[in-house]
């Protein structure tokens, strides 16, 4: 049986090395210009026709479009649909990423740290930015909310600051664990498949059902993704 | 204009029935299993994350300070009073969305 972890191994495709660093295209890589485009493709196939009344192809991207525009307006309100187009994107890109990851030799890049605690970093800089926007030195109120004495403030503010911080490693934890038991599970399994010859059947019966129950944590997760990075910018944006 | 008496009867048995379909909806999605899953697994993430990054940050001042693990020890117990904090806020969330749909 091939060592299970293997799967999550970056392969460099293109090495690019500049001023030292490394920058090289790798699978991972491939596999985020790949889920990009593969969305791109599927919106603009689907909506190439636009009519009043929608078609069966034009309903796809509709309702994906309904659902995420409802998340955002009950979980943030009506001044969060300035940003749905920015958590219409992440949303996208993580559930078409996750997906993209169940294809055979495809790669899982939502099982890495590195790519969804960027992901995650860029949306909390987002959160902040939109904070100071909206509330300029108000802001600062996140980190020592209303009716706390001041004396405990040198043990609120670090509190506080490490719970704002928290937050993109908590979404990040979240996603990465999910996706790399599930594939480690889908190869071990499977691996039995090959080792077990005619009873191998049952093993693959298991993994066919549990193909089944990683689409749907695919779609869940990016789900989740979504709601968390929906309630941490209203956070943002109504907190204290 | 008047309203047949049927016509009302049968008004009234729809907005029964929407009424205890929506019920039955709310109940199933409140007490699912998945759902209690969830949450414990949520206040789980919140609580560990909490602490791990506040060993981070930590463990970084201590090295570009060399403050010989002092910082550490101060911020791990920072980052865990501060997951408990995060995940205070969200059992509270719960409460006041049980609360809501209740009312």
């Amino acid at each position: 049986m091939s060592n299970p972890m293997e799967q999550f191994e970056i392969k460099k495709i293109i090495p690019i090395n500049i001023g030292g660093y490394d920058i090289g295209f790798t699978n991972s890589s491939l596999c985020m210009v790949l889920a990009a485009t593969i969305v791109v493709c599927i919106f603009a196939f689907c909506l190439r026709k636009r009519t009043l009344i929608p078609g069966v192809a034009q309903n796809i991207p509709e309702s994906i479009y309904e659902f995420i525009y409802k998340i955002v307006q009950d979980n943030i309100g009506k001044e969060g649909l300035k940003y749905f187009s920015f958590i219409f994107t992440l949303s996208l890109f993580i559930a078409s990423g996750n997906i993209l990851g169940l294809f055979p030799y495809s790669f899982t890049f939502t099982s890495h740290l590195a790519a969804v605690g960027a992901l995650s970093i860029f949306a909390l800089l987002f959160n902040i930015i939109v904070g100071i926007k909206k509330k300029k030195w108000g802001y600062l109120r996140t980190f020592m909310p209303r009716g706390i004495p001041w004396p405990i403030a040198p043990l609120i503010i670090p509190i506080e600051a490490i719970s704002l911080l928290s937050k993109p490693f908590s979404l990040t934890v979240r996603l990465v664990a999910n996706m790399t038991v599930g594939h480690i599970m889908l190869k071990i399994i499977a691996g039995f498949v090959a080792s077990l010859g005619v009873l191998g059947i049952v093993p693959l019966f298991f993994d066919s059902c549990i193909i089944a129950f990683e689409l749907f944590i695919a779609v869940l997760q990016a789900y989740i993704y979504t709601i968390l990075s929906c309630i941490y910018l209203s956070d943002a944006l109504h907190y204290h | 204009m008047k309203v047949p008496e049927d016509i009302k009867a049968l008004e009234e048995k729809i907005a029964r029935a929407k009424l205890s379909k929506q019920q039955q909806e709310d109940e199933d999605n409140k007490h699912s299993d998945f759902s209690h899953l969830t949450i414990g697994v949520r206040l789980g993430v919140e609580l560990a994350s909490g602490t791990i990054v506040g060993a981070a940050i930590g463990y970084t001042l201590d090295e570009m300070f060399d403050f010989t693990y002092i910082m550490l020890l101060i911020f791990t117990l920072m980052g865990g009073c501060a997951g408990m904090l995060n995940a205070y806020r969200y059992i509270k969330s719960i409460n006041i969305d049980e609360k809501q749909g209740r009312e």
